[in-house]
This record gives structure tokens, C-alpha cells and sequence, in this order.
């Protein structure tokens, strides 16, 4: 099922054959791919450039750079940015490139509804701006009402530019879960296919549960700031906990949203450096899933100080206790993937690795917060925010740094420079955890979040943070670097550089525009390191050893 | 590089276990539980809690520290483990050992989790059950956050302050609301926190356990003044509290008989409104520094927006902060005292910084 829409021509194509090709709506997964990581770390450049004036600001205790409502705009979009303009849809360009390669496929299911997803998302991302430059909305990416009707207009814009958001996020979990669930090639079982498909498939099936529910919320966000509706504030018979309800019921399970794909790709990358199969498989795909389903039953521990009804803190305390474990089977079937392997310590093997480092920690902290009583010391403050970014940073821009060290040799056919992506892992690694961990700290001596000065005695934990983000800054500039360079002059990479199964790597790097020139032969999962022989370039049929692996 | 062969008998020269691994295993099996023994004693994270609550709260976190330091060693001393022992050697194009899973230790790494977050459940249960046990002769005292202020009012003696006191080792009920957007009431060493939100009450239970001043720090983003809205909770012995409250209502009979002089009201009105927590005033023994200090404030309002008088920018500045934002200066003030304040307070106020020269 390939869109044959005619190549070429007018505002709709098929396949990127020239640079022009990316700028307009063009139906092949490969296409929308780059755009959405394009676009993507674009944003993540934005992100983190309010990162770096957040951090300026808390250097010191009483710096006058950004204070009261511009702080307040500033912390709001950067979170914003880079859990809705970042690593969502990197993920979702990752998967949309990758995922019908491997799973064997000549395209998404529905090509061009594919395209509309991503060109959702850039009003959404475009709003999201315009917001910012008409003063921003201030209340915090968690957006609680009554502040947040009473905020400026940037508000409305900013729940606008979500509902576009919101809508390409729902159009491409359906598309993935028909691609994956029809689309895959014949001879690939449900237990063939790839775990970052099952992961992919997971994630969807949670935006396809969830965001709806964020849509709903946004928009009686938007009827109360327009129409002055009351649904969260108590003079009109309204409830700010309903908003908290709502938006939790999505933004719990968007955490997985978030670090799922990750997971996906962790366990492609590892198996691949380590040369050995994933270890547990159907545990892994398995968890994936349970997580899908547990991780809507957990959303209240975000409210365990709110107020909400004493007795349900209980069963959302266990629910939230016991979605560890699947998360913790995962890590270790890990160790013992890597465990007798023959490793490869490549940059996204590095990346991998430090994954499996840091997600722990941001997991180990999530426990800390599950627990009512513990929470009540640390909610909303400096903690949660060392445990997020140890989860979204450590965790998911982990991986998707991970995955794009892995794939940028097939996406663009060339090779990036090794000695470039270790010094930008190594500065991300020390800038990361010299931002991040003085956070918990911090936090329990009393640092509440989303404050712009604090007491004089929190000041050395703070300019330890703001030197690690000056780190984690310079380290973007080799990766830009090696990727601009690369593009051009970096070695070709051959069908299948990492010498790894997987059907994505039995095609030319970059794929031909319909992917499989001939249908691809499955022979068994893509984890068969030590027990066959890598198959040939062709996809046709097994080679002689040798074949294989150009370097 | 080349690869003559990509595949080879697996496994021929990794030992999957070996006794370097069942060492390794052993080596980090003890440190994890050594350094989550040590490390839950110590706790080295928290400086001792002063109230009751927080003191369990504090034996559960440590116990929290514990057990994940043990978990944190266990993956992060496998994962070193494995990147020293497994790394490849340079020639090295042998893949690694086919393992694809191993029952027995697959259930034993999910059931062995699941049953310490369960315990973990059940003492976090237990303490939370008993942080919150009401003692039959709680006080009771009324929190209202606000934007970026805090007040408190004893309905025991119809008192309201903008600091809190509470005697020592006496449970205080403190029964929470906002009014007007949501804000958090915390106590980082009393490790006590319940949100403030409109048209809810919410609650939460204080015994403290050394005297002395602490911090009360809004946890909730509430808008611009956000990281300004702090007061303090003072803890002092029963006598020494009750001395203090007899002091606050005494002051207030006395203000209520007759009309104090227009400086003891303007010191009162300032402290009463919370312009002490923000600017500093020596007259009123005030040393808030988010806003400009407000000493000589008389001599040099009717240079600062031309064509208004000292009065009129005084006024100004109080029911009408926006207008005019001092430079370098948040603007933070709080936007709601001309609903908040009567009129003659206003006057009386206005007066009063119009007087320090
Ligand atoms: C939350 C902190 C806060 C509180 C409470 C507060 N202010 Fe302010 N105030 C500020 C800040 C910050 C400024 C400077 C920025 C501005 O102009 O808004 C300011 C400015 C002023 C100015 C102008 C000072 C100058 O040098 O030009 C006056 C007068 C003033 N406040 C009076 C008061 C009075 C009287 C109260 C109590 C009724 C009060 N403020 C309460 C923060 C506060
Ligand atoms: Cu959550
Ligand atoms: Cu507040």
C-alpha cells in the first residue's frame, strides 16, 4: 500500500529526491521523518536556549535577568518546547523513518495522513512562538488553573498551539498501529518484530487513550478564558482539582509517551554493539505493554498534596510503586544483553549505555516520589524536577541520541565521526549530571521549583547546575557539527555499517524511495547475533558469509 | 576493516559465567547492601526534621536511601562490570553468546522488585496513617495564602498575623485555603506541605519538636511573585507562645479602644499588610528586600514619575503597582490592596510613608 501520488509535482510528493522535497508536503515516512527530527531539534536548540537563561539567572541567588512573569514565561515554554516540540516528535520521526524499514514495509499505512500530522505540528510549533512574543503564557507547563485563566493571552495561544499539537500526535499513533499491526512483511510474527515496533505500538496505544483527554481539557481551558466559563474556579462552581485530574490522566502516561520509544531503541542499540540478542524478549515487549495499561492508574501521584481525597492517595500510591517493576525488568534484561557480549563502544552504544546509567537514577527517585509520605516533602520542588530530567534527559534524549548515532548512516548514507560523538557524549554526560544532581539536593533542603532567587545557602548546589548546563550547551556545538560535516564528507556507510540484522539494514543507505524494491525475507526476529548469518544487502536471499558489512 | 566471516561458533571464548563473574556478582552484591546500610543510616541528604511528622518522614526516607543505593550499585556496578570485562578486543569480529533469556531469572528479577515496593507500600501506609492521626487536643489555625502573602488566623483567640507561631510539641491543625490562585504551604524542615486552593479547605497536621524559626515557603507556582512569597514559622515553649498571644490581642484592644498615634498605624498597617516581608523599613523594623527599601521614601517620591506629586505616587504604587515598575525591580507587588485595604488603612498608610523623610 504505497501512496503513488504523482512524484514531483504540485504542493504533494512522494520521496525526497531534492532538497525542495523537504519543505512541502511529500508522503513518503522517510521524508516526514527528517522533517519531524528537523523540526525537532530545532526546537531543542530553543528549548535549551531558555535552559541556558534559566540556569544564568540561578547562577546566583538575586540575579535581576529574568524575574517574576518573564521567568515565569520562560520556565513555561521551555518545558513546553521540549516535552511537546522535542522529544515527542523526535520519537515520532525516528519511528516514522525507521519503523516501516524494519517492520519491512514500503511506507506508512496512510501516507498521507502521515503528512497532515507533521504539518499539524508546525502551526502548533509556530503558535507556540507567537505565544511566547505576545507575552507568553506563565503559569507552568502544567498550565493550573485559577492561574492560569487569569494569565495574559499568551495562555489561550499556548492551549491553541497544544490542540494542534495534540491532533498530529492522535493521527500518527493511529497510522502507527495499522502500519505496525498490517503492514509488516510476510514470515514477520507479532514476536518477530522489533521491540522498538512493540514500544512504538504502546506508545500509541497510550496517545490514542490519553490525548484525547488533553484535548478535552485544553478546550474548556480556552472556553473558560474566551466564553468565561467556570469549570476550575470555585466563585463560578468550578474546581481547580478537575483541571489537575484531567491533565494528569494524559500527562502521566505522556511520561511513557516520552521514554518508551526509548526504550524501543535502547533495546536495538544494545544488541547491535553488544552482538548478542536482546535478552528476554517477550518480557521486554511484554512490559511495554503492561506499562501502556498500568500507566494509566498512576496519574493522581502528582496530586498527592493537593487536597484530593486522603484514601485514594493509597491505591495511587501502590499503583504508582508497582509500575517500577516492568520498567525494572527492562533494565535488567539489559545487563543481561550486554552480559558475554562482545562490545562495541561506538557513540551510540555510549549513549546507550549511559541510558541504562542514568534512566536508573530518575527511576530510583520516581520511588522516592511514589511514596505519599516522602512526597509530601518533596513535591514541587527541586527534587521533581533533578527526577524529571533524569527520566526525559537521561532517559529519553539518551536514546534519541542513541538511535540517531545508530540510523544517521542509513537516513543519509554517511557516516558520522566517532571521535566527534565522543567528546559530544562525554560533555552531555558530565554537563548532565553536574546540572541534574545538585537538584535533588537542593530540593530537599527546601528549593521549591519554578522560583527565579532562592536563599544564599542553596547558592553553591545552584552554580554547579548552572556550570553543567553551560557544559551540556558547548556540547551541542561538535554534534552540529559532526552532522553538517558528515553530510557532506563523512565516509560512506554502505547497506549495513553496523554489521546488524534488522530489515532496515538490508537496503541501500539512504533506502530507495519504495523502501523494498523486492519484498523482504523474514528469517527470524532482528536479534540473531551469534546464531545466523547476517542476511545480504539485497533482502533477496541469504548470502554467503562474507557478503555483509562494508565498512 | 574487513570480516572474513561475520558469523563464528558463538560463544567459543566468552565464558558466560565464569568464576570472574560469580566474583564480580559477589563483589557487587556485597557493596550494594554495605553502602545501602551505611547510606540508610546516615542519610546524609537531611538535616534533622523539627516536627514530629517530619521525623517519620525522615526514618522512611532513609529507608528510601537504603534500598535505593542498593539497587543503584547493583545496575550501575553490573553495567561497569560488563563494559570492562566484555569490551571487545580490537580484531575481535566474533559475536557474543546467544543467550535469549533465562526463566528462572527473568521471574526472579520481576518478583523480587514488586515484593520490595510492596513493603515499600506498606510502611509508607503506615507512616502516612500516623503522621495524620489527629491528637485530641490540637489548636487550630487558619492558613489563607494569597498572591504572595500568607495570613493566619487563630479562631481560639480571633487573632490574624502574617507569621505563624506554634507552641512546641502541642499538634497544630492547620486547615489551608487560598484566595485566589492555587499556592502550596511548606515547611522544608518541618519536611510539612499541603496545597492552598479556592473554595477548598485542605489539612495537615504540625508538632514541632524544636523551637526555633523556620521558613514557610510557597511550593506552588502561583505568578509573578511566586518565589517572594515566604513568611516563617516561629516555634517557641507553651509559656513563651502564650505570652506572645497575649502580647498580639493586647496590641489589638488597644488599637481597637482608642485610635493609636498615625505612626504606631502606619507601622501596624505596614506590618499587617505584609509590606514588611518585601521592603525594607528601619521605622518599622522591616527588612524584606524583594522591593526597594522604603526609608526616606518621603523625601524622594515626587521625583520619580514626573507630574505626579509624593502622595499621588505613593498612593499609586499601593493600589496600582503596574503603573509604574521601579527599574531593576521584579513586579512583584501584589496587585490586590485596593479591594484589600479600606480606605482610611490606605490614607493612614499613604501618610505614614509620606513621613519618612
Ligand atoms: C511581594 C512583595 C511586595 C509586597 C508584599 C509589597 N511590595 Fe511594594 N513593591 C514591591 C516591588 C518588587 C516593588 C518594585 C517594583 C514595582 O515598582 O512594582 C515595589 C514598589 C513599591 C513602591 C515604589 C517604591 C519606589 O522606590 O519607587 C512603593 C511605595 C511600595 N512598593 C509600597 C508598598 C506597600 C505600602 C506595601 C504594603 C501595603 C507593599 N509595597 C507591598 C514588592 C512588594
Ligand atoms: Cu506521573
Ligand atoms: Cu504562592
Amino acid at each position: 500500500m504505497t501512496a503513488d501520488t504523482v512524484v514531483g509535482t504540485g504542493l504533494v510528493r512522494h520521496g525526497g529526491r531534492k532538497f525542495s522535497d523537504y519543505l512541502i508536503f511529500n508522503t513518503d515516512h522517510k521524508v516526514i521523518g527528517i522533517q519531524y527530527l528537523v523540526l525537532a531539534f530545532v526546537f531543542f536548540l530553543f528549548g535549551g536556549a531558555l535552559a541556558g537563561l534559566i540556569r544564568a539567572q540561578l547562577a546566583t541567588p538575586d540575579a535581576q535577568l529574568l524575574t517574576g512573569s518573564s521567568y515565569n514565561v520562560t520556565l513555561t515554554l521551555h518545558g513546553t518546547v521540549m516535552i511537546f516540540l522535542w522529544i515527542i516528535p523526535a520519537f515520532v520521526g525516528a519511528a516514522n523513518y525507521v519503523v516501516p524499514l524494519m517492520i519491512g514495509a514500503n511506507d506508512m499505512a496512510f501516507p498521507r495522513l502521515n503528512a497532515v500530522s507533521f504539518w499539524l505540528l508546525v502551526p502548533g510549533g509556530l503558535l507556540m512562538l507567537v505565544s511566547f512574543a505576545v507575552g507568553g503564557a506563565e503559569s507552568g507547563w502544567t498550565a493550573y488553573p485559577p492561574l492560569s485563566v487569569t494569565t495574559p493571552i499568551g495562555q489561550t495561544l499556548w492551549a491553541l498551539a497544544l490542540q494542534f499539537i495534540g491532533f498530529s500526535s492522535i493521527f500518527g499513533a493511529i497510522n502507527f498501529l495499522v502500519t505496525i499491526f498490517n503492514l509488516r512483511a510476510p514470515g514477520m510474527g507479532l514476536t518477530q518484530m522489533p521491540l522498538l515496533a512493540w514500544a512504538v505500538a504502546a506508545t500509541s496505544i497510550i496517545i490514542l487513550l490519553g490525548t484525547p483527554v488533553l484535548s478535552g481539557a485544553l478546550l474548556m481551558l480556552i472556553l473558560q478564558r474566551w466564553l468565561g466559563a467556570q469549570f476550575f474556579t470555585p466563585a463560578g462552581g468550578g474546581n481547580p482539582l478537575l483541571w489537575q485530574n484531567l491533565f494528569w490522566f494524559y500527562s502521566h502516561p505522556a511520561v511513557y509517551i516520552m521514554i518508551l520509544p526509548g526504550f524501543g531503541i535502547i533495546s536495538e542499540v544494545l544488541p547491535i554493539f553488544a552482538r548478542k540478542p536482546i535478552f528476554g524478549y517477550k518480557l521486554i515487549a511484554f512490559s511495554s505493554m503492561a506499562i501502556a495499561v498500568f500507566g494509566f492508574l498512576v496519574w493522581a501521584h502528582h496530586m498527592f498534596t493537593s487536597g484530593m481525597d486522603p484514601f485514594l492517595r493509597v491505591p495511587f500510591m501502590v499503583t504508582s510503586m508497582i509500575i517500577a517493576v516492568p520498567t525494572g525488568v527492562k533494565i535488567f534484561s539489559w545487563l543481561a544483553t550486554i552480559w558475554a557480549g562482545k562490545l562495541r563502544f561506538t557513540t551510540s552504544m555510549m549513549f546507550g549505555l549511559a541510558f541504562i546509567s542514568m534512566f536508573v537514577i530518575g527511576g530510583l527517585s520516581g520511588i522516592f516520589l511514589a511514596s505519599v509520605p516522602i512526597d509530601i516533602h518533596v513535591q514541587d520542588t527541586y527534587f521533581v524536577v533533578a527526577h524529571l530530567h533524569y527520566v526525559l534527559f537521561g532517559g529519553s534524549v539518551m536514546s534519541i541520541f542513541a538511535g540517531l548515532y545508530l540510523w544517521f548512516p542509513k537516513i543519509t548514507g554517511r557516516m558520522l565521526d566517532e571521535r566527534l560523538g565522543r567528546l559530544h557524549f562525554w560533555l552531555t554526560f558530565m554537563g548532565f549530571n553536574l546540572t541534574f544532581f545538585p537538584q535533588h539536593l537542593a530540593g530537599l533542603q527546601g528549593m521549591p521549583r519554578r522560583v527565579y532567587t532562592y536563599p544564599p545557602e542553596l547558592w553553591a548546589l545552584n552554580l554547579l547546575s548552572s556550570i553543567g548546563a553551560f557544559l551540556m550547551a558547548i556540547a551541542v556545538l561538535p554534534f552540529l557539527y559532526n552532522a553538517l560535516r558528515s553530510l557532506v564528507a563523512g565516509k560512506v556507510a554502505g547497506p549495513n555499517p553496523w554489521r546488524a540484522f534488522g530489515l532496515e539494514w538490508t537496503v541501500s543507505s539512504p533506502p530507495p524511495v519504495h523502501n523494498f524494491p523486492t519484498p523482504p525475507v523474514v528469517e527470524g526476529d532482528p536479534y540473531g547475533y551469534g546464531e545466523r548469518p547476517l542476511p545480504g544487502t539485497t533482502g533477496v536471499a541469504a548470502p554467503a558469509p562474507g557478503m555483509a558489512g562494508g565498512e | 576493516m574487513s570480516h572474513p566471516t561475520n558469523h563464528r561458533p558463538a560463544g567459543s571464548n566468552v565464558p558466560v559465567f565464569d568464576n570472574t563473574g560469580k566474583m564480580a556478582a559477589i563483589i557487587i552484591g556485597v557493596t550494594a547492601v554495605v553502602a545501602g546500610s551505611v547510606m540508610g543510616a546516615a542519610n546524609p541528604f537531611l538535616s534533622n526534621a523539627t516536627s514530629s511528622q517530619g521525623a517519620q518522614i525522615d526514618t522512611l526516607f532513609s529507608l528510601f536511601v537504603g534500598i535505593a543505593t542498593a539497587i543503584f550499585i547493583i545496575v550501575q556496578g553490573f553495567l561497569l562490570f560488563s563494559i570492562v570485562r566484555f569490551a571487545r578486543a580490537p580484531e575481535d569480529e566474533e559475536d557474543g553468546v546467544p543467550l535469549r533469556g533465562n526463566t528462572k531469572l527473568e521471574v526472579f528479577w520481576t518478583a523480587v522488585p514488586a515484593l520490595i515496593v510492596v513493603i515499600l507500600s506498606v510502611l509508607s501506609y503506615r507512616v502516612l496513617a500516623d503522621i495524620e492521626r489527629p491528637h485530641p487536643d490540637q489548636m487550630v489555625v487558619e492558613v489563607t495564602g494569597r498572591q504572595y502573602a500568607w495570613e493566619f488566623y487563630y479562631p481560639d483567640y480571633d487573632l490574624k498575623t502574617a507569621e505563624l507561631h506554634i507552641p512546641l510539641g502541642r499538634q497544630v491543625l492547620l486547615k489551608i485555603t487560598s484566595a485566589d490562585v492555587n499556592h502550596a504551604f511548606w515547611v522544608p524542615q518541618m519536611r510539612i506541605k499541603k496545597d492552598a486552593v479556592g473554595g477548598k479547605i485542605t489539612t495537615v497536621n504540625i508538632t514541632a519538636t524544636a523551637p526555633g524559626v523556620y521558613p514557610i515557603v510557597c511550593a506552588e507556582l502561583c505568578g509573578a511573585g511566586h518565589a517572594v512569597m515566604r513568611s516563617q514559622v516561629v516555634v517557641e515553649a507553651e509559656p513563651t507562645f502564650q505570652i506572645w498571644v497575649q502580647a498580639q490581642l493586647g496590641a489589638k484592644q488597644r488599637a481597637a479602644a482608642m485610635p493609636p498615634d498615625p505612626k504606631t498605624l502606619g507601622r501596624q498597617l505596614y506590618n499587617q499588610y505584609g509590606c514588611n516581608a518585601c521592603h525594607k523599613l528601619a521605622d518599622a523594623a522591616a527588612v524584606g528586600v524583594v522591593g526597594p527599601a522604603l526609608d526616606g521614601i518621603g523625601s524622594r517620591a515626587a521625583d520619580i514619575v514626573p507630574g505626579q506629586s509624593a502622595e499621588e505616587y505613593i498612593r499609586t504604587a499601593i493600589i496600582r503597582p503596574m503603573d509604574f515598575i521601579t527599574p531593576n525591580y521584579p513586579p512583584v507587588m501584589p496587585g490586590d490592596y485596593a479591594q484589600r485595604m479600606s480606605q482610611a488603612d490606605l490614607e493612614a498608610l499613604v501618610q505614614y510613608l509620606l513621613e519618612q523623610k
